[in-house]
């Protein structure tokens, strides 16, 4: 029993790891492709939905949030 | 042995993680840079182009309508009549084709600006084609002397007089085929000149 409590809590950590993870280049790509937009219009905004990726930003930043204190558990 | 095939999977994901938004911007530098030398567009009102703009301005144009066939076009009723490409990098050609039909119209240009106000060099539509109910039409433009703004080139649709003689032009698709040299191994250096003085 206290094995299957390791494993869960360890699947948790790794889980909260990468949703940080995906915060943080979700967050440098748009900063990066928002900055070359300034640049030139058109440059991201053509060809994607910049929308989509500040919503996964939005989302993993809110779970990383949330869950942050639960990560050292 | 689940810890370590736990961070065997952490470090993959990562990994993956910095590849596909690396290669997305490799991929954004590539669609704006045009290597190829040629860039096609199409706008045919059913759905907004990121390349050609809406007809403007809505006085002069009416809504998008549906014909019988399912077609969607949009009548000009006064002129002229504006919409803008956007040009990612600089294009020496532009080559337009249109399909259209006209109604009490005895002149019909397209042009592209050449100035600001304006200054347009107009030249006339000639329907070379038919398909179904519309006409098509070719033609091109050297771009050299385009007024270009924000990397956006307007044209212009005229007709004078359409709407004291009561005409009407309907237009069904914008197509626009931009054409410049295709980039070589030796443009990379100037290229990465160009954008670090850009930059400082």
């Amino acid at each position: 029993m206290f094995k299957d409590t390791e494993q869960k809590n360890l699947i948790k950590h790794f889980t909260l790891e990468i949703i940080d993870d995906i915060f943080k280049i979700s967050a440098a790509t748009f900063l990066v492709f928002a900055l070359f937009e300034l640049w030139r219009p058109g440059f991201a905004v053509n060809y994607l939905n910049m929308n989509m990726i500040l919503g996964l930003v939005l989302a993993s930043g809110m779970v990383s949030l949330i869950f942050k204190d639960n990560k050292y558990d | 042995m689940k810890q370590d095939n736990l961070k065997r999977w952490y470090k993959i994901i990562r990994i993956i993680l910095i590849i596909v938004p690396t290669l997305t911007f490799l991929w954004l530098v590539n669609k704006n840079l045009v290597p190829s030398g040629k860039l096609s567009a199409n706008y045919n009102l059913q759905e907004l182009s990121p390349f050609i703009s809406r007809l403007y301005p809505t006085g002069r144009v009416l809504g998008v309508e549906k014909d019988k066939e399912g077609q969607y076009y949009q009548s000009i009723i006064i002129d002229p009549v504006y919409f803008k490409v956007h040009l990612p990098v600089s294009f020496q050609k532009a080559h337009l084709i249109l399909k259209y039909q006209t109604d009490k119209v005895d002149n019909f240009r397209l042009g592209y600006q050449v100035g600001p106000g304006f200054q347009y060099y107009f030249k006339n539509v000639v329907p070379t084609e038919r398909e179904g109910f519309w006409q098509v039409a070719e033609v091109d433009f050297n771009l050299a002397n385009a007024y270009i703004k924000d990397n956006k080139s307007r044209f212009a649709l005229s007709s004078p007089y359409l709407d004291e003689q009561g005409g009407e032009i309907k237009i069904n698709s914008i197509e626009v085929v931009l054409e410049k040299e295709p980039l070589g191994m030796k443009d990379v250096p100037i290229l990465i000149k160009k954008f670090i003085k850009k930059i400082f």
